[in-house]
Formats: C-alpha cells, sequence, structure tokens
C-alpha cells in the first residue's frame, strides 16, 4: 500500500516536540481519560512521533495490561481452584 | 517500522516477558484445548459406552431379574410343597402319637374288656346250664306228649292206609284175572294169525316158484325162437344171396319175403315185452304184499 502525503497535524508536531506528554498528562487529561477515541488516536501519536519516554501513554498501556492481566486471572481464576 | 521512543525499555522487557509469557500460555491453552477435545471425545465415547453398558447392564438385569424371578417362583413353589411335607410330616407325627396312646388306651382296654369277658363268660356258662337244663326238661315233656298224640294219629293213619291197600290189593288181583284172560284170547289170535300168515307164506312161495317154472318155460320157448329166428335169419341171407347172383327180377319175391320175415320178428318182439312186463307187475305186487304182512305182524307184536 503506497505512503499517502498528507499535512503534518498538530499533535504529531507536539509530540514531536515532546510536550504532548505533559498536556495530555496535564492540560488535556480529563478529556484523554473519557473520550476513547482520542485517547486512541493521540496513543497512537505518541507512540510513533515522540523522542522520549511518554509516560501517558506507559501508564495506559501499564493499566492496559493490568485489566488484561485481571481478566485473564478471573479467566483463569476457576481452574486454578480446582481442586485435582 | 522504528521502534519507538515514546515506551520506556523496562515497560518493553516487561511486555516482552508478558508476550512470551502469553505464547507459553498460547501454547498450553492450545495443549490444554487439544487435551480438552480428546477428553470431551473420550467423554463421548465413555457416554456411549455407559450407554451401550447401561443399556447390555438393563437387558443383563432384566434377564437375570427374569431369572432370578422364575427361581424365586420356583424356590417358593418348592419352598411351599416342602412346607406342606413338613406339615404332613407333623401330622404324620401328631398321628402316630395318638396312635401310640390310642394303642396303649387299647390294650387298657382290651384288659378291661377281657376281664369282663371272663366275667360275662362264666355268668353267661351258668345262665345256659340253667336254661339248658330248663330247656331240656321243657322239651322232653313236649316231644313225649307230641310223640304221643303223633302216635295215636298215625296208629289211625295206618289202619285206615291197611284198608285201602286190601281193597286195592283185591282190586289188583280181578285186573290180573281179567288181564290174563285178555292176553291169553290175545296170543290165541295171534298164534291163529301167524298161521294164517305162514300158509299165505307157502303159497306166496309155491305162486313164486310157479310163476318161476313159468318164467323158465317162456324163456326156454323164447330161446328156441330166437334159435328158429336166427335160423330163418341165416336161411335168408344164404337165399338172399344165391337170388341176388341168380337174377335181379326176382327181387319183387325177394322184398315180400322180407317183409314178412320182418313182420314175424316184430310180432315176436312184441310178444316178448308184453311177457316181461306182466312178469315186472307180478314182482312187484308180491312184494308189496309180502311187505303188508310183515307190517300187519309187526303192529300185532
Amino acid at each position: 500500500m503506497a505512503k499517502q502525503i498528507k499535512p503534518k497535524r498538530i499533535f504529531e508536531e507536539l509530540a514531536e516536540l515532546g510536550v504532548l506528554d505533559d498536556l495530555l498528562k496535564y492540560q488535556w487529561r480529563k478529556f484523554y481519560e473519557q473520550n476513547e477515541k482520542f485517547r486512541d488516536d493521540v496513543n497512537e501519536i505518541l507512540l510513533k512521533y515522540s523522542p522520549g519516554e511518554a509516560t501517558v501513554l506507559e501508564k495506559y498501556l501499564l493499566e492496559q495490561l493490568c485489566q488484561s492481566l485481571e481478566f485473564f486471572i478471573d479467566y483463569t481464576k476457576v481452574w486454578m481452584n480446582r481442586k485435582l | 517500522m522504528d521502534e519507538s521512543k515514546a515506551i520506556s525499555p523496562e515497560i518493553k522487557g516487561l511486555f516482552e516477558t508478558i508476550k512470551r509469557q502469553a505464547l507459553e500460555y498460547s501454547k498450553a491453552f492450545e495443549f490444554f484445548e487439544e487435551t480438552r477435545q480428546k477428553i470431551v471425545q473420550t467423554q463421548s465415547e465413555l457416554e456411549d459406552f455407559a450407554k451401550h453398558l447401561s443399556k447390555e447392564l438393563d437387558e443383563r438385569y432384566h434377564l437375570l431379574e427374569n431369572t432370578i424371578n422364575d427361581f424365586i417362583s420356583d424356590f417358593q413353589q418348592k419352598h411351599s410343597s416342602i412346607e406342606n411335607v413338613f406339615k404332613e410330616l407333623t401330622r404324620i407325627e401328631f398321628l402316630k402319637n395318638e396312635l401310640e396312646r390310642m394303642y396303649s388306651d387299647l390294650k387298657i382296654q382290651m384288659l378291661k374288656v377281657d376281664n369282663l369277658l371272663k366275667t360275662l363268660e362264666n355268668k353267661l356258662e351258668m345262665e345256659f346250664e340253667t336254661y339248658s337244663k330248663n330247656l331240656t326238661d321243657k322239651f322232653q315233656n313236649q316231644v313225649e306228649s307230641t310223640l304221643k298224640m303223633l302216635e295215636v294219629k298215625y296208629a289211625l293213619k295206618f289202619k285206615s292206609i291197611d284198608e285201602k291197600i286190601s281193597n286195592f290189593d283185591q282190586k289188583l288181583l280181578n285186573q290180573t284175572v281179567s288181564q290174563t284172560r285178555f292176553s291169553k284170547i290175545v296170543y290165541d289170535e295171534i298164534d291163529t294169525l301167524k298161521e294164517k300168515l305162514e300158509q299165505f307164506k307157502q303159497i306166496l312161495y309155491e305162486e313164486r316158484q310157479r310163476i318161476e317154472a313159468r318164467f323158465g318155460e317162456f324163456s326156454e320157448e323164447l330161446n328156441k325162437k330166437f334159435i328158429k329166428l336166427d335160423q330163418i335169419l341165416t336161411q335168408f341171407e344164404q337165399q338172399t344171396q344165391t337170388t341176388l347172383q341168380s337174377s335181379e327180377t326176382s327181387s319183387e319175391k325177394f322184398r315180400d319175403e322180407l317183409k314178412t320175415a320182418f313182420q314175424q320178428l316184430n310180432e315176436i318182439r312184441s310178444q316178448q315185452y308184453r311177457i316181461e312186463t306182466k312178469f315186472k307187475n307180478i314182482l312187484i305186487i308180491v312184494s308189496a304184499m309180502f311187505i303188508l304182512v310183515v307190517l300187519v305182524v309187526l303192529l300185532i307184536k
């Protein structure tokens, strides 16, 4: 699939500047936590364009991991409790 | 794709570890799934086997139940028969005890009866002796009186019978006298009849002798005539031969002679027949008279 040429978005430029993480952490925190679409979009931009570690993204990913593991633990709880 | 700098290496390592563990988990889950599938298959097979087993067990159970029921019914029947046998045995035992008791009772009763019989016998003998004595006395008296009565009665009867016998003797004497007279007359008559019969026999014999003599004479005469006829016939044959040889013209004469000869022969034959019939008739009459006389004599005797 050919790479499409399109104009750079503001969030991408902010991410390249390394300020998007802080903005999401302090400025748009509520919106980031509540709007799922925005969060997914911004997380992808952070993942692509951030020059350093983005704690918001890390925190989000760890939370997702935690949820998945919790789900996994809950899912396999029946088997773990089963006595042989 | 370039490696992202947004995530710290520790977190990346964490994710890598988690990814590796997830892969391991995935493999484990696949293994679990395969095992589960196998278990499910085995379970279904086991269920089928269990169904088959339960069905077979049901059939066997029914079969066994029927067999056991049959056995139980048979056993119950035998048990009831054995119970009956035991009941019969108890009844027999009871009857045996009863019989023994009755036997002992019977012995006692028989002893009693023996004693009673002895006493009764003694009494009976005494009674019989007295009764027989009385009875003989009575019988002797009765017999004596009856004999006296019978003597008188039979003496009278004998007397009347003697009288009747003397009357019958007289009558029999008279009857024999008359019978002898009658028999004498009859014997005299028979003697005269015998004499007459002898005379008749003599006459018959003489008549027979005379007829036989006449018949002899006649047969002699007949023989002579036959001889004469033979001579005539021979003579005639000679004459015919001579005449046949001499001439044919004398045939008419010869025919006349032949005719006369045949006529003579016929007359002789008819005469012979008449004499034979007469002699036969006389013989039949004589034999019939003889038979009649013999019958009369037999009837008189």
